[in-house]
């Protein structure tokens, strides 16, 4: 039922953010990075509401159970307000150091801002890690731990490869992408632990 | 344990050291002395190495007499009862790592020599096996001991993952700005042992809390 929320408010940003495309395109006559801006907004959020389909539906009433829970609910209130903080920080921190800041100090703190949001979820994460009951906390850190591990031999191979010249990545797209890619190989062991544990 | 093997660490056998030593020696001798027979190109490598050795030397040295680490070293020992969960896990982490140091040594040595691209990430991938090896031990370790120790680690390895993907978010951030400027290749491969390193200080505060 909540799953079933989130699709539609996902599904409802992405129209508004098509909508809002459309309008700048052919009615306002906004700049063309303008519009696609927003038209990479709405398709994000797109894929966002699809991918809630796609889940299956034990899965899915898995989640409804977890978030009906006190320490879910908490959980999803703290979550949503750092979400959007994120999403705004990482807008403002990016629109700001495009334009050009120039003392590099200043650069440093804008360009760090968007990791702030990110802690404050790692400590609203911590505290339901705290507050959920034994069989769940147990589903939950050992799906961390797999993960970690996963992505730490992932690393390693890929930068011993960076080393060897065999492949050449970005130093700063590869420092970005350990925690998406720490929380989807995270999510994936969760559903394989949470099959086999429930 | 005995009251008398409590109050001792255990020392390492003499012939091993001094072996270790002395091979620590001739590379410092061959990385830096102006009559070395090694080409000027490879002389930085022995030196590394013998830097390397020495420091673990120092490190030896400090926590057998250096009274307040020789404190927590003994505490730790006569702390941690060696279970056979403990006894097992070494017997398949330490031969893992015993291999990781030879790959790295014979990859990089192979490494020189060729150009095939196929080939070059299949020599610089093989240090990943022995530590695939290593991860298995550390696995199998966490799923046979006890609930209570099973906690500590599993925490542990969260909070570890949570700060340093933290850290590499922030760092990304300040890479993609221009403020700091890391080698991509560095990088990726000290994911690890940061996640081991901070891991093992998470770890001494987690069980406090639990003790």
């Amino acid at each position: 039922m909540r799953m079933r929320r989130f699709m539609w408010i996902f599904a409802v940003v992405a129209l508004g953010a098509f909508a809002l495309a459309a309008v700048g395109r052919f009615l306002l006559a906004w700049p063309d990075n303008v519009v696609g801006m927003w038209a990479g907004l709405g398709a994000g959020n797109a894929v966002g509401a699809l991918l809630f389909l796609v889940v299956p539906r034990w899965w899915r009433s898995h989640c409804d159970e977890m978030y009906a829970q006190p320490a879910g609910q908490r959980y999803l209130r703290a979550m949503w307000p750092i979400m959007i903080g994120y999403a705004l920080t990482l807008f403002v921190s990016i629109w700001s150091i495009k334009r050009g800041i120039e003392s590099v100090p200043l650069r440093a703190v804008v360009a760090v801002l968007p990791a702030l949001p990110i802690v404050l979820l790692m400590r609203a994460a911590l505290r339901y890690l705290r507050e959920i009951d034994e069989l769940q906390r147990r589903i939950e850190t050992e799906a961390i731990g797999i993960a970690s591990l996963l992505l730490s031999v992932l690393y390693f191979a890929g930068g011993l490869l960076q080393l060897a010249k065999v492949i050449d990545i970005p130093a700063g797209v590869a420092m970005i992408w350990v925690f998406p890619l720490l929380c989807l190989v995270y999510g994936i062991a969760k559903m394989v632990l949470a099959r086999r544990y429930l | 344990m005995s009251a008398r093997e409590a109050s001792s660490l255990p020392l390492p056998h003499q012939g091993l050291v001094a072996t270790v030593g002395l091979v620590a020696v001739v590379l410092a001798w061959l990385g830096n002395a102006s009559g070395s027979p090694l080409p000027t190109e490879q002389r930085d490598f022995a030196g590394g190495l013998a830097i390397g050795m020495a420091l673990g030397f120092v490190l030896m040295l400090a926590v057998r007499n250096i009274p307040m680490l020789r404190e927590r070293a003994l505490l730790a020992r006569s702390d941690a009862v060696v279970t056979a969960a403990h006894r097992q896990y070494l017997r398949e982490f330490l031969p893992a790592m015993g291999t990781y140091v030879l790959a790295v040594f014979a990859s990089l040595l192979l490494l020189k020599h060729i150009d095939a691209p196929a080939t070059r990430a299949l020599v610089a991938l093989l240090p990943v096996l022995p530590i695939g090896f290593a991860l298995r031990a550390i696995m199998r370790y966490v799923r046979n001991v006890d609930e209570m120790q099973q906690r500590i680690e599993l925490e542990s390895i969260a909070f570890a993952t949570a700060f340093v993907s933290l850290a590499y978010l922030a760092g990304g951030f300040l890479q993609l700005a221009r403020v700091i400027d890391l080698h991509a290749g560095t990088a990726m491969t000290m994911v690890f042992p940061l996640v081991c390193g901070v891991y093992g200080i998470a770890k001494r505060v987690v069980a406090r809390r639990f003790r």
